[in-house]
C-alpha cells in the first residue's frame, strides 16, 4: 500500500490504518524534529505529540495529497514552540552551566583544537552531531527549508505551502542556506576528502 | 564577471525541479559559464556533506490506538452514551437547580436547619419567622445595650468611689499633717512666750537693781552734802 492509499484508508477510518501510517512517518517526523531542535528528548516529544494530533485531527484533511504538508506543518509548529520554550527557560537560567543544557546555539558550537578547527577525531566519530551543529548556525527559516528539502525530499511547492511562503522564497532560502553551510564547513575544515566520501 | 543567471535556476537544476527543456537550456549555459559551474560544484558538495550524516533511529513510541485515545481528553458529557442515563442526570440537575433556588436556612439554638424544596410554598412562614427573628434580634440588641450601659455605669461609679476614697484619704492625711504642724507651732509659741517672760523678769530684776543702786548713790550724795 503506497502513501496515498494509506492516507485514504486512514481518512476512511479503516482499522489499522492509523498504526500503519504512524509507523511509516514516525522516522521522518523524528528526523525532522531532531535536525530542527537538536535534542533527542524534545524530538521524541514532538514526534509523540504530532502522532497524537494526527490521530485526533487527521480526519479533517480533505485532500490526501496535502497529507505530508499538513503533517510537517504540525511538526514545524511544535518544534518552534519547543525552541521558544527552551529559549525562555535558558534566559531564566543564564547562570547555569551552559554545557549542561542540551540546547541550540550555545557557544562554542564545536570543540576546536589549537588551530581553531574541530578536532579531527570528532569529525570522524560524531559527524552527525557536528552536522546538526552546523545546521544550528543557520537561522530557523533557512534551516527549515534545508531540512525539508535535503532530508525529507519535499518539493519546493510543498515546502512553500508548509512555511506559507512563495516557492521562490523557499528556493532563495535554500541557496543562501547552503552557501552559509559551505562557509561553516570550510571554517571547520570539513570536506568530502576528509570524510572519505 | 558575475553571471546573470538566477540563483533560483541553479537550485532548480540541482534539485531536479526543472522541465526537460529548461534543464537542457541550463546545461548548455553551464558548459560555458565558469561562475555557475563553480557555484554548482559548491552547492552540490555541500548537499553531499549534508547527506553524509546518518539518520538517528526514532525511539519507540507507543502507537496503540487505545493509548492515544486515552490521552485525548474527551468532553465529560460525551461519555454519557446512554440517553436514559443522560436524561436522568439532566432531570436531577434541574431538580437540584430549582431546589437551590427555593432553599430555606433556619437557625435555632445550637441548631442549623437547611430545607430544600422545588416550590416556595412556605414563603409566608419563612417571612413570619424572619419577622420573629428580627424582633428577637432587636430585643436581644436592646438587652445587650442595657447590659452594656449597666456595665459602663457600674464601672464609672466604681471609678468614682475609688477616686473619692483616694481623695478622702489624701484629705485625712493633709488634716493630720496640718494638726501636727499646728501642734508644733503652738509648742513653739509657748516656748517663745515662756522665754520672753523669763527675759522680761530678768530685765525687770536688773532694772530694779539698777534703780536701787541709783537710789543708794543719791542717798549717799545727799548725805554727804548735808554733812
Amino acid at each position: 500500500m503506497n502513501d496515498h492509499e494509506l492516507v485514504n484508508a486512514f481518512l476512511c477510518k479503516k482499522a489499522g490504518a492509523f498504526e500503519a501510517l504512524a509507523k511509516r512517518w514516525k522516522q521522518s517526523i523524528y528526523n525532522f524534529a531532531f535536525r530542527y531542535v537538536r535534542d533527542r528528548q524534545l524530538a521524541a516529544e514532538v514526534c509523540q505529540t504530532t502522532l497524537v494530533r494526527l490521530y485526533e485531527k487527521g480526519h479533517s484533511i480533505r485532500d490526501p495529497e496535502q497529507f505530508s504538508a499538513w503533517l510537517f506543518q504540525i511538526v514545524l509548529n511544535l518544534c518552534r514552540d519547543e525552541l521558544k520554550r527552551l529559549k525562555r527557560r535558558r534566559a531564566k537560567l543564564v547562570d547555569m552551566d551552559d554545557m549542561s543544557m542540551n540546547s541550540l546555539e550555545r557557544l562554542p558550537l564545536v570543540d576546536v583544537d589549537s588551530n581553531g578547527h574541530p578536532e579531527s577525531q570528532m569529525i570522524t566519530n560524531n559527524y552527525n552531531d557536528l552536522l546538526n551543529r552546523a545546521l544550528s548556525t543557520l537561522n530557523e527559516e533557512q534551516r527549515a527549508v534545508i531540512i525539508l528539502k535535503s532530508y525529507q525530499g519535499l518539493k519546493f511547492r510543498e515546502i512553500a505551502e508548509i512555511l506559507k511562503i512563495s516557492e521562490n522564497t523557499a528556493k532563495s532560502r535554500m541557496y543562501y542556506g547552503l552557501s552559509a553551510l559551505k562557509k561553516t564547513f570550510d571554517k571547520w575544515n570539513i570536506s568530502k576528502e576528509r570524510l572519505g566520501i | 564577471m558575475k553571471c546573470k543567471k538566477s540563483n533560483l535556476e541553479l537550485i532548480d537544476y540541482l534539485f531536479g525541479e526543472m522541465s526537460e527543456m529548461e534543464r537542457k537550456a541550463f546545461l548548455s549555459h553551464l558548459e560555458q559559464c565558469d561562475n555557475c559551474q563553480n557555484a554548482s560544484k559548491i552547492l552540490r558538495e555541500t548537499q553531499t556533506l549534508l547527506l553524509a550524516g546518518q539518520e538517528e533511529t526514532a525511539p519507540e513510541i507507543n502507537l496503540s490506538v487505545p493509548s492515544l485515545a486515552h490521552s485525548r481528553p474527551a468532553p465529560k458529557l460525551q461519555r454519557l452514551r446512554s440517553p436514559i442515563l443522560g436524561f436522568a442526570v439532566g432531570a436531577f440537575a434541574t431538580f437540584l437547580l430549582f431546589s437551590m433556588l427555593n432553599f430555606r436556612l433556619t437557625f435555632s439554638e445550637n441548631n442549623v436547619t437547611l430545607e430544600v424544596s422545588t416550590a416556595n410554598k412556605n414563603r409566608t412562614t419563612t417571612q413570619e419567622q424572619t419577622y420573629i427573628t428580627v424582633d428577637d434580634l432587636s430585643a436581644w440588641r436592646e438587652q445587650t445595650l442595657y447590659q452594656v450601659n449597666k456595665l459602663i455605669l457600674e464601672s464609672e461609679s466604681r471609678k468614682r468611689q475609688e477616686s473619692q476614697l483616694m481623695l478622702s484619704g489624701l484629705a485625712k492625711g493633709f488634716q493630720e499633717q496640718r494638726r501636727l504642724d499646728l501642734h508644733l507651732v503652738g509648742e513653739g509659741l509657748e516656748n517663745f512666750q515662756n522665754s520672753n517672760l523669763q527675759e522680761i523678769q530678768r530685765t525687770r530684776m536688773a532694772l530694779n537693781q539698777i534703780m536701787q543702786i541709783n537710789a543708794s548713790e543719791h542717798y549717799d550724795n545727799s548725805y554727804n552734802k548735808q554733812k
